[in-house]
């Protein structure tokens, strides 16, 4: 790996990673970038095309058929990490595990309600579907969420 | 394996509930001055404390409804206390052990799916309060 240090006098530090963004190189980078910030950025996919998006925009992340979608403010992307990895590296960024195949940004939750099921049903904020939080999910939710 | 310990785990922790019942039971038959249980009494009422405790791990599933779940802990728990009164010897005939056991079985499951929905909704309460206030 070639590395630049350019100094610069500007307000914000700018990272350019240039390469193969599919590469386990820079997937790691971008892990140890989003640990070390808590507020850094993660790679989506969508018709193989890559984009880097912060995780502020990411509203859930969601295990349908195999795979691992993102559900941003711009659509529906693909992600390659597991969702227990995203769990663990997104959680500072306010992303908490809902059920077994969800992880719900905190910032869009609108409301929940409890349900007869004994299952909570989360509202989000200008989106009509619902995300069902799990009895099993639901303390650490609630002490997630009262921090 | 897991299951195994879980299964053992909840089992254990019905037997200490079930002690507690036991030695109440026991002292209340001292005070009054009623006959002791014996041993095999003992036995059966630890063995279905037990088997009690195990059944509760599927109110932990998921893929089922709640109410769906306490009937069937209902049924189940139901059994094992129909199959402890047979063993003991307490009443005459089935028939008159379920009849002596349904209302208090109805009253105790009504009040717990009742506490179990009232938590629930306070829970909705704090966690909207909480987002709110973010």
């Amino acid at each position: 790996m070639k590395l630049n240090l350019i100094h610069a006098v500007q307000k914000e530090t700018e990272i350019t990673v240039k390469g193969d963004t599919a590469s386990e190189e820079v997937q790691r980078i971008l892990a140890f970038l989003n640990a070390d910030a808590g507020q850094g950025v993660i790679l989506l996919e969508r018709e193989d095309e890559r984009f880097l998006f912060s995780p502020d925009e990411i509203v859930y992340v969601e295990v349908t058929g195999g795979k691992t979608n993102a559900v941003t403010t711009q659509g529906i992307y693909e992600v390659k990490e597991k969702l227990y990895q995203l769990a663990a590296s997104l959680k500072r960024d306010g992303f908490i595990q809902i059920n077994k195949s969800t992880l719900v940004n905190i910032h869009y939750v609108k409301s929940i309600s409890a349900e007869f099921s004994g299952n909570y049903t989360a509202k989000l904020k200008d989106r009509r579907e619902t995300l069902t939080i799990s009895r099993t999910y639901f303390q650490s939710f609630k002490q997630f969420v009262r921090r | 394996m897991k299951t195994l310990t879980r299964i053992f785990c909840f089992g254990f922790v019905g037997s200490g509930i079930g002690a507690w019942v036991m030695s109440a039971i026991c002292c209340l038959n001292r005070l009054n001055g009623s006959v002791q249980i014996d041993a095999m009494e003992l036995l059966y009422w630890v063995a279905a404390s037990f088997l009690m405790g195990a059944v509760t791990m599927i109110l932990y599933t998921e893929k089922l409804h709640f109410l769906l779940l306490t009937v069937i802990h209902f049924v189940l728990c139901f059994a094992i206390v129909f199959g402890a009164v047979s063993l003991c010897g307490y009443a005459d005939g089935a028939l008159a052990s379920v009849r002596a056991m349904m209302p208090e079985f109805l009253i105790i499951y009504a009040a717990v799916f009742l506490v179990v929905l009232t938590v629930s909704k306070l829970n909705e309460h704090a966690v909207n309060k909480a987002l709110k206030d973010r």
